[in-house]
């Protein structure tokens, strides 16, 4: 038999190379093999989607856990209805927490659960939960470091984002017919050029309208009350329907009263002068009117002398409570979230409310009490007609 | 002694070893072509946007008290399909192609080609015309999504869009005159 002990060794340094080889390539290879399964940087566009899907879809959610009275709302998804202070203020934290998840579509109602008011209304915004939403002296924008150096995520990205990477935002709504002027932006601007999930709806903005115009007729007295029936108000347009619904537990109502007797006397420009104004609601039970309390911040009951433009009013011509001088018009504007703050969410819808304005001189004024209709004599509705404008609403996530 | 009765299958064991190895990597490289970091889901996008225009064109911005049950609450869509005026049709471009295009920063560029499906009552089978398009020069190349919606019509629309494609030579013939729904169809693509 032959020796074949030479062969061996150089069979044994082919198969050794080869196995060498294979082993370094593998070796090479394994730093790379993990690196496509990474996630982070591939999720922004699903994070856009979700974020979007948030803002146009869902009404938003309150944590309604342990919370009693006034003035939280007690309806689960109006979270626009919830105190806030300004986001500075030390108390800010404590009311924050109250509210789980912004959504911005119209809420559905809970407390009528007839067909119409249960139905569901992706796409279509609540004007109300829009501002509130953009004020960005409620929200922080940004991420935050506290005292200790934790990050303190910023106020969307818990509420609408939902991550827990530090995700950079920018979320815009822009009317796109020009003339509804709505235009709303919050977070970072500075979007990048690449690597950013990016998604657009198109909504429509419910803008309630919920403007009625009075004329009252001058009497012999220097007392007015001025009766705004919100029942009326809200039993005419609930059959429409939640998007065209005029709902006062949720939706601004301005009041403009007009038609005063206004007096040139003692040789001053013609005027007449409010002395004193208060708002009381009638309360079944006990046949009464007790007034209602007129809060210094939101939401609140804002009084506006003279003030040619009731949908957008200017500050300047707003009542200050001592005596003003009325020349033209007194307007009268309940905030959203007025009635859940004083008398509870659901019995806002069921209220007469009265406006009691004492002027001086009298003999000036307009008629001692004025009922306002939200229907005509004719039948037909009364000036207040919801409009749903179409806008577009963009979330960019980085 | 050693011999070298095992040399085979050792290089066999490599060759498989580095076999092995390739496959692997190759699977795992491939799921990640899919969803590199600067890519958008484009298709996605883009139903979802048609969706929500097409949706939102169907809701009426006012309710018109008019105590007739079918006009209260007519969106400007089904107004549009039932009276096909060459002013209805302008005005359904210009709302589709602005909720499709506007955006907070300059103008997107999508195009749409709308086709109308109904029931041909006399085939009793499915029949469909081309309702309106944008303005383009199509090249066969684009990468189009599809989105439709049910529109409610209360009746029979009152003519036939013009040049409309297949042509149809009077009102709509084959339609019912019914109250019935018919399927928008609508392709959009990104130019």
């Amino acid at each position: 038999m032959r020796d074949d002990t030479g062969l061996m060794s150089i069979d044994f340094i082919a198969g050794f190379t080869i196995f060498m080889i294979a082993l370094i390539i593998a070796i090479t290879m394994s730093s790379g093999l993990l690196i496509g399964l990474q996630s982070k940087t591939i999720d922004y566009d699903a994070v856009a989607y979700r974020t979007s899907v948030i803002l146009a879809e869902d009404p938003g959610a309150v944590n309604i856990t342990g919370v009693t009275g006034n003035p939280i709302t007690t309806d689960p998804t109006s979270w626009e209805l919830v105190y806030l202070p300004l986001k500075e203020d030390s108390t800010a934290d404590y009311y924050k927490n109250y509210i789980s998840r912004m959504g911005l579509a119209i809420a559905k109602s809970y407390d009528n659960p007839d067909i119409l008011s249960q139905q569901r209304t992706p796409n279509i915004l609540s004007l109300a939960k829009i501002n509130r939403f953009f004020d960005t002296s409620l929200f922080y924008s940004y991420d935050r470091t506290d005292s200790s150096g934790n990050i303190i995520p910023s106020d969307y990205r818990e509420k609408v984002i939902f991550g827990d990477y530090p995700y950079k935002f920018y979320i815009t709504l822009n009317s796109i017919n020009s003339g509804d002027s709505i235009h709303k932006a919050v977070g970072d601007p500075n979007v990048p050029n690449a690597s950013y999930g990016y998604m657009r709806r198109v909504v429509m903005v419910k803008d309630p309208a919920a403007n009625f115009t009075a004329n009252t007729s001058p009497t012999s007295s220097n007392i007015m009350n001025i009766s705004m029936d919100f029942n009326q108000i809200y039993q005419f347009s609930s059959p429409r329907g939640p998007l065209y619904q005029i709902n006062p537990n949720v939706d601004e109502i301005a009041f403009n009263i007009s038609g005063f007797n206004i007096v040139n006397y003692t040789s001053q420009a013609p005027k007449i002068a409010l002395n004193s104004m208060n708002i009381s609601r009638f309360d079944l039970l006990s046949n009464t009117w007790p007034n209602l309390p007129i809060y210094v911040d939101s939401p609140t009951v804002k009084i506006y002398l003279n003030e040619p433009n009731a949908t957008s009013p200017s500050e300047s011509n707003r009542w200050s409570g001592a005596t003003g001088n009325v020349t033209s018009s007194i307007l009268i504007i309940f905030e959203p979230g007025y009635f859940p703050r004083t008398v509870g969410y659901t019995s806002a819808e069921t209220d007469i409310i009265r406006g009691n304005f004492t002027f001086s001189p009298s003999n000036h004024v307009g008629q001692p009490t004025f009922v306002y209709s939200y229907t005509n004599p004719d039948g037909t509705s009364n000036q207040a007609n919801p409009v749903l404008k179409p806008c577009v609403l963009e979330v960019s996530v980085w | 002694m050693v011999n070298d009765a095992g040399q085979l299958y050792t290089i066999e064991g490599v060759a498989a070893a580095i076999l092995l190895l390739v496959t692997v990597y190759i699977v795992l490289g491939t799921t990640t072509v899919f969803t590199p970091g600067d890519s958008h889901i484009s298709d996605l996008q883009l139903v979802q946007l048609g969706d929500d225009a097409l949706a939102m064109m169907d809701t009426p911005t006012q309710y018109v008290e008019t105590y007739n049950i079918s006009t209260e609450k007519q969106s400007v869509l089904e107004n549009d399909i039932m009276n096909p005026t060459a002013a209805n049709l302008t005005n359904f471009y210009s709302n589709l192609t602005n909720y499709l295009n506007v955006k907070s920063v300059s103008r997107d560029h999508l195009n749409y080609n709308a086709i109308v499906w109904y029931r041909n009552s006399t085939s009793n089978s499915t029949g469909n015309y081309q309702f309106n398009s944008s303005s383009f020069n199509m090249t066969g190349r684009e990468h189009y999504v599809r989105v439709t919606r049910l529109v409610y019509l209360s009746g029979l629309p009152n003519q036939s869009p013009p040049n409309p494609s297949p042509t149809i030579t009077s009102l709509n013939p084959a339609m019912d005159n019914r109250p019935q729904t018919v399927l928008l169809d609508v392709t959009i693509w990104r130019d």
